[in-house]
C-alpha cells in the first residue's frame, strides 16, 4: 500500500487543504478516496471537497484548531488501514452520437485523421475514472480518455451547450449537467441525468466510481429505448 | 402571503446556505453579507439562518395580504411603506394590503428583508436558497406570491439595539492563500501597497479593473471557496463569492476572512478598496 508525502495548507480560517503530489493518477485517486472516507465522520469536520491531488477540507474553528486538525489529520494518514480491494460501481451511460446531436464531431473526425465510427469507439470502450464532481452541480471530472482524442478547447467558448450534451476538452470527456456556456467539443448528447435535487442522493455518481458510455441510436434516443446501467466493477 | 409588484434588479430568496453538497459539487451560496442578514433575523428572534429576502441596487416592490412584521438591514434602499419613509435596524409593523417599496441602493448594495417566523419557502438539500438549476427559482418575478409561515405571537419591541456597520470602510482582510508564495515579490507588493477598482460583480464573483501582470501556470483543478482570490493568466484578479463554482483551476493567491466578504458584497461597480494581509 502506497503512501504519499501529503502537504498541509491553510486555506483561510475555517479549512485545510491537503495535497497529493502534483499528478492525476488512479492510484493517488484511490488514496485521496480512502482517506476521504476515514476522515468523512469525524465530529469537526464539516465538509470535504475533493479533486484530482487534494481533499479540502472544511473544519469547524469553534470545536478545534487548525494546528490540532493537522496534527489528527496527519495521525490518521499515517495510520491508514490498507484498502481491501472492493470492486466498484460501473456506470454504463447511453450516448446518441448522431451527428445532429455532436455538433463537433466532423470537425474533431477531420483534425484527428479517424473517421466518425472510430471516434465513437475510441470514446465508448474506454472505462473512465470518476476522480471528483465540480464546477457545476453533478459534473463528473473522468480520467482516462484516449490520447487519440484529446483536443485543445475552442477559442472562443459557445454561449449555448445543452443539457446532456457529452464533450471532449483537452484531455478531458464530460457531460454537461445543465445549459451553459462551455467551450468543449460536442460529439453526442445523453438523456440521463447524473444530477436530481429530488433523488435521495442528489448525485447518483461519486468519485471513485467508474463510468462508460455505449452509442444508442437516435431512434433509441426518440423513443426512450435506453436506460442507465449500473454494474458491479472488478479491476 | 407576500404579493411581488415589482421585482427589482436582482432580488433573491437566501439563508446561511446548502453545506454538506459541495462534493457533488453544489455551491453553497446563502446570502452575500451574511453578517447584515442575521442582523436582521436576530432583531425579529428569528434563528439566525432564516430565510431572508436579499435586493441588490435597487429593490423589489412587494404587497403584504396579512399584517406582519418584519426588519430591513444591510444598504439603505430609501423603503417605504404605503408611501411614508420607514426605519431600519428595528421590527416595523405591516399591515394587510400595505405596499413596501424599496428604491435604489445608497450606503451599501444589498439590502436584506427578514419577516417575524419567515417565509415557506421549499427547501431543496437542506437550505432555502435561491440558486439556478437547484433551487425552484434563480430570483424574485413579477407576481410571484410568497407565503408566510404562521405568526400567532407577533413581538413588536425589540431591546437589542444594532446599527448599521460602515459599509464605505475600504479595507479588506485576507489570508495568503495555498498558492501565494509563486507570487513575486513585485506582484505581493503591488497587492499590498495599491488599491482596486471594483469592475463586473454579482453573486458569483467579483472582478477588478486593475491587473496584475504574472505568468502564473494554472494549477490541477482543486476547491476553491468564497472569498477565494484568483489571478488569471490574462492578469484579472477574481474574488469568488457565495454562488461561486466549487473547484477552479487558477490560483489561489488570497482567502478573504467572512468579515471582508461580507463587506465586499456592499460594494458596487467603481467603489475602491485595498487589501491587508493578516498573518496566521
Amino acid at each position: 500500500m502506497s503512501s504519499y508525502k501529503l502537504t498541509y495548507k491553510l486555506f483561510g480560517d475555517s479549512s485545510i487543504l491537503v495535497e497529493w503530489p502534483l499528478s492525476i493518477s488512479p492510484e493517488i485517486l484511490s488514496d485521496i478516496k480512502g482517506f476521504n472516507d476515514e476522515i468523512l465522520h469525524l465530529q469537526f469536520i464539516q465538509e470535504t471537497i475533493p479533486a484530482y491531488n487534494s481533499i479540502t477540507i472544511i473544519y469547524d474553528s469553534l470545536i478545534i484548531s487548525s494546528f490540532d486538525c493537522i496534527q489528527y489529520l496527519q495521525d490518521i494518514y499515517k495510520n491508514k488501514k490498507a484498502r481491501s480491494n472492493k470492486p466498484s460501481t460501473l456506470w454504463k451511460v447511453p450516448v446518441c452520437y448522431d451527428l445532429s446531436y455532436g455538433k463537433d464531431m466532423t470537425y474533431l473526425a477531420d483534425t484527428k485523421g479517424l473517421s466518425v465510427s472510430e471516434i465513437i469507439e475510441l470514446h465508448s470502450s474506454a472505462v473512465y475514472d470518476i476522480h471528483f464532481i465540480g464546477f457545476l452541480p453533478g459534473f463528473p471530472y473522468l480520467g482516462g480518455l484516449d490520447e487519440r482524442l484529446h483536443t485543445e478547447r475552442k477559442q472562443n467558448p459557445e454561449l449555448h451547450i445543452k443539457k446532456g450534451a457529452v464533450a471532449i476538452g483537452g484531455k478531458q470527456t464530460g457531460i454537461y449537467p445543465a445549459d451553459s456556456p462551455g467551450g468543449w467539443h460536442v460529439i453526442g448528447h445523453t438523456p440521463i441525468s447524473l444530477f436530481d435535487v429530488n433523488g435521495i442522493q442528489p448525485c447518483l455518481v461519486e468519485m471513485g466510481d467508474k463510468l462508460q458510455f455505449y452509442s444508442i441510436s437516435k431512434v433509441e434516443l426518440q423513443e426512450h429505448n435506453y436506460e442507465l446501467l449500473k454494474e458491479t466493477y472488478h479491476d | 402571503m407576500i404579493r411581488v409588484i415589482k421585482p427589482g434588479f436582482y432580488t433573491t430568496v437566501q439563508d446561511l446556505g446548502r453545506s454538506g453538497y459541495r462534493k457533488y459539487g453544489v455551491p453553497i451560496s446563502g446570502a452575500m453579507d451574511q453578517r447584515s442578514m442575521i442582523h436582521g433575523n436576530l432583531l425579529l428572534n428569528n434563528h439566525e439562518n432564516e430565510a431572508v429576502i436579499e435586493a441588490t441596487l435597487v429593490g423589489p416592490t412587494l404587497e403584504f395580504t396579512e399584517d406582519t412584521i418584519v426588519c430591513i438591514t444591510g444598504a439603505d434602499m430609501n423603503a417605504r411603506i404605503a408611501q411614508k419613509s420607514t426605519a431600519m435596524y428595528q421590527p416595523i409593523k405591516i399591515k394587510s394590503g400595505e405596499r413596501l417599496t424599496f428604491g435604489s441602493a445608497t450606503q451599501g448594495t444589498r439590502t436584506y428583508l427578514s419577516i417575524q417566523c419567515g417565509m415557506d419557502i421549499e427547501e431543496v438539500l437542506s437550505s432555502k436558497s435561491y440558486y439556478p438549476n437547484i433551487a425552484p427559482n434563480s430570483k424574485l418575478e413579477k407576481d410571484q406570491e410568497i407565503h408566510l409561515k404562521t405568526n400567532a405571537n407577533l413581538l413588536s419591541q425589540t431591546y437589542s439595539k444594532i446599527s448599521r456597520p460602515d459599509f464605505s470602510e475600504t479595507t479588506l482582510t485576507l489570508y495568503k492563500g495555498p498558492e501565494y508564495d509563486l507570487l513575486s515579490e513585485h506582484q505581493k507588493n503591488r497587492f499590498e501597497t495599491e488599491h482596486f477598482t471594483v469592475a463586473l460583480n454579482n453573486r458569483m464573483a467579483y472582478r477588478f479593473q486593475e491587473k496584475i501582470e504574472n505568468n502564473l501556470f494554472s494549477i490541477i483543478t482543486s476547491a476553491v471557496l468564497p472569498g477565494t482570490i484568483q489571478l488569471t493568466a490574462s492578469g484579472d484578479i477574481i474574488i469568488l463569492m457565495r454562488d461561486s463554482q466549487t473547484t477552479g483551476g487558477y490560483p489561489r493567491i488570497f482567502q478573504l476572512t467572512n468579515e471582508a466578504l461580507n463587506l465586499l458584497s456592499q460594494k458596487r461597480t467603481g467603489d475602491l478598496i485595498y487589501f491587508q494581509i493578516i498573518n496566521q
